[in-house]
């Protein structure tokens, strides 16, 4: 009980925080746990017109009508076909317009770990090829590397705003 | 139909001549019917407008509860909001007044690029 009760206390202390780690396109991902609404099984969706590419559509969720964003097409890889492990993993995400709801479309799942934060490297600049703004750094004492998301930057009301008609 | 200058399509209803508006092109869907005898018009008003919308298909009709699309979203021009159909699935509401200025705007600009591209020929 007490080991219990000490784990507790060390993933909540200011150093450590505990990660959702998933796969994209074969590489490792990983967002704040405490943004983690739910995981699950990709379903289709209803596609909304005159939206980003890497927003695949909305979906209910026990009545809540929740945009989906493809990870894939948001980091600029390649779309793929969608497989059994392709999950939807559902975030809470803070804007200037409070708190929303939204879902990003993975690979797979992996792990959760905790990490510290003197482990966590900040992102090197790749200058004005690669949009660095939404990771919040990479984490290299464990194996495989993962570059942790600021999932407020990655799914913000810019990313997500209609484009032109 | 009858086509007015360029894109513009046009059919006579009774006494009045209704503007077409293919709702596959605004809304984007691939493979969306092209061919006017393969669909149906929905006669629409919105914005004291009347327009012919050229749809696929119809369902049904049926009394919804309308959700706010900004709730977890953006607002998107010419969507008013969804709903959450008997299956569970989301189905998009469309404002017309929306849909119509979406279609004027698409057209004034390819209007703009039709006279943009006289202009370059003739040069």
């Amino acid at each position: 009980m007490e080991t219990a009760n000490s784990s507790t206390v060390q993933s909540v202390t200011a150093d450590t925080s505990e990660v959702l780690t998933f796969v994209v396109d074969g590489q490792h991902y990983g967002v704040d746990i405490l943004r983690v609404q739910e995981i699950r099984c990709w379903e289709s969706v209803t596609r909304v017109p005159n939206t980003p590419d890497h927003i695949r559509g909305v979906l209910n969720l026990r009545g809540a009508i929740v945009p989906i964003i493809d990870l894939r097409i948001r980091l600029g890889l390649k779309q793929v076909e969608y497989e059994p492990t392709t999950v939807i993993v559902v975030l809470q995400v803070r804007s200037e317009h409070g708190s929303r709801t939204m879902g990003i479309v993975v690979d797979a799942v992996s792990d959760v770990c905790s990490v510290k934060s003197s482990d966590v490297q900040e992102t090197p600049d790749f200058g004005v090829n690669v949009d660095t703004r939404y990771m919040r750094g990479i984490t290299c004492v464990s194996d495989p590397m993962v570059i942790i998301l600021d999932a407020d930057r990655l799914l913000s009301s810019d990313a997500m705003s209609v484009t032109a008609i | 139909m009858d086509r007015l200058a360029g894109d513009a399509e046009v059919i006579r209803l009774r006494d009045e001549r209704l503007r077409i508006i293919r709702l596959g092109s605004i809304l984007d869907v691939e493979g969306a019917e092209t061919g006017l005898d393969g669909g149906l018009i929905v006669v629409v008003e919105g914005g004291r407008e009347k327009v012919g919308l050229f749809v696929d298909e119809l369902l049904g009709q049926q009394q919804i509860v309308i959700k706010s699309l900004e709730t977890n979203f953006e607002k998107i021009e010419g969507v008013s909001g969804a709903t959450i159909l008997g299956d569970g699935r989301v189905a998009l509401i469309l404002d017309v007044a929306g849909v119509i200025r979406v279609w004027l705007t698409r057209q004034a600009r390819a209007e703009r690029r039709d006279y943009a591209s006289k202009c370059l020929e003739e040069e």
